[in-house]
C-alpha cells in the first residue's frame, strides 16, 4: 500500500456535510449522459476540423486550428472524468474514451489515473499535491507559464520519455506501486510509437494533415482548458479542507457542457465518486455548506490576477507551478 | 457457531446492489448484496485509508470511495487503477434471514 494518509479522514469528514444514504442517489452511473456530452464534444471537434479545411489556404487558417485546438482541450474533460471511471456505466466504453481522450490531449492514461489519486488525497497540500496549481506564493510569470501550458507539454512529454525509457520521477514514483510500473511503461512506449508513426507517415508522404488537424491546434488551444483548471483551487485553502479547498464556480451551460461540469469542483473533490452528470443536484443540495460560489471564469481569472498574485516575479518563488 | 462462522448482518439490512459493514471479533467487514447472493471481504481498500462500505456497488463490483478503485466483491480481484492489490474475500451463507462469515480455517479467500 502506498503511504496516503493525509486524507485519510476525508470520508470522515464528507460525512460531517452529507451521510451516505443521502449520497448514494448521485452516485448513480449511466452512460446516456456521456455519450450526449462526449458526443457532442466530437460534433464540435468535427466542425472545426471542417472550418481548418475550408480556411486552409487563406488568412483563417491560424483562427481556426486555434478554435480546433480549443475543442482539442476540452477532451481533458471526458480524460479526468473516465480516469475516475464516472463518465460512463459501461466499463469498456470509460477505459475505450480514456484512451482516446489520453492518446489525443498526450496524456499517458494509467499513470494519470495514480498521479489524480494522489491529487485527490493531498490536494493543495504544498509538496505532496501532484497537481497543485500555482501554490503561494504566485506570480504574474508563474500564472502564464501555467496558463500558456508551456508546464503542461514539459511535464507530459517528461511523464513519456522517463516512462518510455523505464525510470519514473521519485516524486511520481510514490504514488505508483511497484505492480504497475511495467504497464506504466509500456503505456509511454506505446504512446510514444504512436506519434512516431504519425511523424514518420507526414514526413514521408509530405502531409500537413497531422501537423494542422492536431498537433498545431493542440499546442495553441491547451491555454482555455488551463485557465478553467486555474479557477479549480487557485486562491483557496492551502490544506485539506474539504469546504473551502477547492472552488465551484457558476457559469453558462455551454462552459458546464465543455468543462463535463467541473465547474462544481468543490462538490467533485467532496465526493468524487459522483459522476459529472448528477454534480449539478449535489450542488443544489450541498453548495451552501461549501466555499462561496464565484461568478464565472473570467471574473476567477480576475481574482487570481488581482487578488492571489505577489508580484511578478517573485524571488522567493521558482518560476516553475508544482504540476 | 463451529468451523470459524460468525454472524454478521440480518440479510434485509443489506439493499440489493448495496454494501454494509459489519464487524466481526474486532474485525472490519464488508457484506455485499449482488443478484440475492451475500459475499464478504475486508472492509478497507489495498490503495489508501477508506472503507469499501462507504464504497458503491456496481453489479459485482464494488467501488473505493476515495479514488473509485474497483474490486470484484466475488473473488477480490482488483480490477482498475489506483488498486492493483485484491482484497482478502471470505465465504458467506445466509440462515433464517441471517448472514453468517466464515473467518477462520484457511480463509481469506482471496
Ligand atoms: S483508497 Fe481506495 S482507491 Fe484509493
Amino acid at each position: 500500500m502506498t503511504e496516503l494518509d493525509a486524507n485519510a479522514d476525508l470520508l470522515k469528514r464528507q460525512r460531517d456535510i452529507i451521510s451516505r444514504k443521502e449520497l448514494k442517489p448521485f452516485t448513480k452511473r449511466s452512460d446516456g449522459p456521456g455519450l450526449i456530452y462526449f458526443g457532442g464534444l466530437l460534433a464540435c471537434i468535427g466542425a472545426t476540423g471542417a472550418l481548418i479545411y475550408f480556411a486552409d489556404g487563406t488568412a483563417w487558417l491560424w483562427p481556426a486550428m486555434l478554435l480546433h485546438g480549443i475543442m482539442l482541450g476540452h477532451l481533458f474533460a471526458p480524460l479526468h472524468e473516465c480516469s475516475h471511471g464516472t463518465a460512463f456505466k459501461t466499463r469498456w466504453l470509460n477505459e475505450a474514451v480514456l484512451w482516446f481522450c489520453g492518446i489525443v490531449t498526450i496524456w499517458t492514461p494509467i499513470y494519470f489515473r495514480y498521479d489524480h489519486a494522489g491529487h485527490h488525497t493531498y490536494a493543495q497540500i504544498k509538496g505532496k499535491d501532484p497537481e497543485f496549481v500555482l501554490p503561494s506564493p504566485r506570480t504574474l510569470l508563474g500564472y502564464l507559464y501555467y496558463v500558456s501550458a508551456v508546464h503542461l507539454w514539459v511535464k507530459n512529454f517528461g511523464w513519456l520519455f522517463r516512462h518510455a525509457a523505464g525510470t519514473m520521477h521519485p516524486f511520481n514514483r510514490q504514488f505508483v506501486p511497484d505492480v504497475e510500473l511495467p504497464r506504466i511503461y509500456f503505456e509511454a512506449r506505446l504512446m510514444l510509437s504512436i506519434y512516431a508513426a504519425l511523424l514518420a507517415i507526414s514526413v514521408a508522404t509530405g502531409s500537413w494533415i497531422v501537423a494542422i488537424y492536431w498537433f498545431i491546434p493542440t499546442i495553441i488551444g491547451v491555454p482555455i482548458a488551463r485557465m478553467i483548471r486555474v479557477a479549480d483551487h487557485t486562491g483557496c485553502t492551502e490544506g485539506a479542507d474539504l469546504r473551502t479547498y477547492a472552488r465551484t464556480v457558476t457559469t453558462d451551460p455551454i462552459t458546464r457542457f465543455f468543462c463535463w461540469n467541473m465547474s462544481y469542483h468543490c462538490e467533485h473533490h467532496l465526493a468524487s465518486s459522483v459522476p459529472f452528470h448528477q454534480l449539478r443536484g449535489l450542488h443544489e443540495k450541498i453548495g451552501h455548506e461549501l466555499n462561496p460560489v464565484d461568478k464565472g471564469y473570467i471574473a476567477v481569472q480576475w481574482e487570481v490576477l488581482t487578488k492571489h498574485l505577489s508580484g511578478i516575479v517573485s524571488p522567493k518563488q521558482s518560476v516553475a507551478p508544482a504540476e | 457457531m463451529s468451523d470459524g462462522w460468525h454472524y454478521a448482518i440480518d440479510a434485509d439490512e443489506v439493499e440489493e446492489e448495496d454494501v454494509m459493514p459489519a464487524e466481526i471479533d474486532g474485525r472490519e467487514i464488508a457484506i455485499y448484496c449482488v443478484e440475492g447472493e451475500f459475499y464478504a471481504s475486508v472492509d478497507r481498500c489495498t490503495h489508501g485509508d477508506a472503507q469499501l462500505s462507504e464504497g458503491i456497488v456496481i453489479d459485482d463490483v464494488i467501488e473505493c470511495p476515495l479514488h473509485q478503485g474497483r474490486f470484484c466483491v466475488r473473488d477480490g480481484r482488483a480490477l482498475s487503477p489506483p488498486v492493483s492489490d485484491p482484497i482478502a474475500t471470505f465465504p458467506t451463507k445466509v440462515e433464517d434471514g441471517k448472514v453468517y462469515v466464515q473467518l477462520s480455517s484457511g480463509s481469506p479467500t482471496a
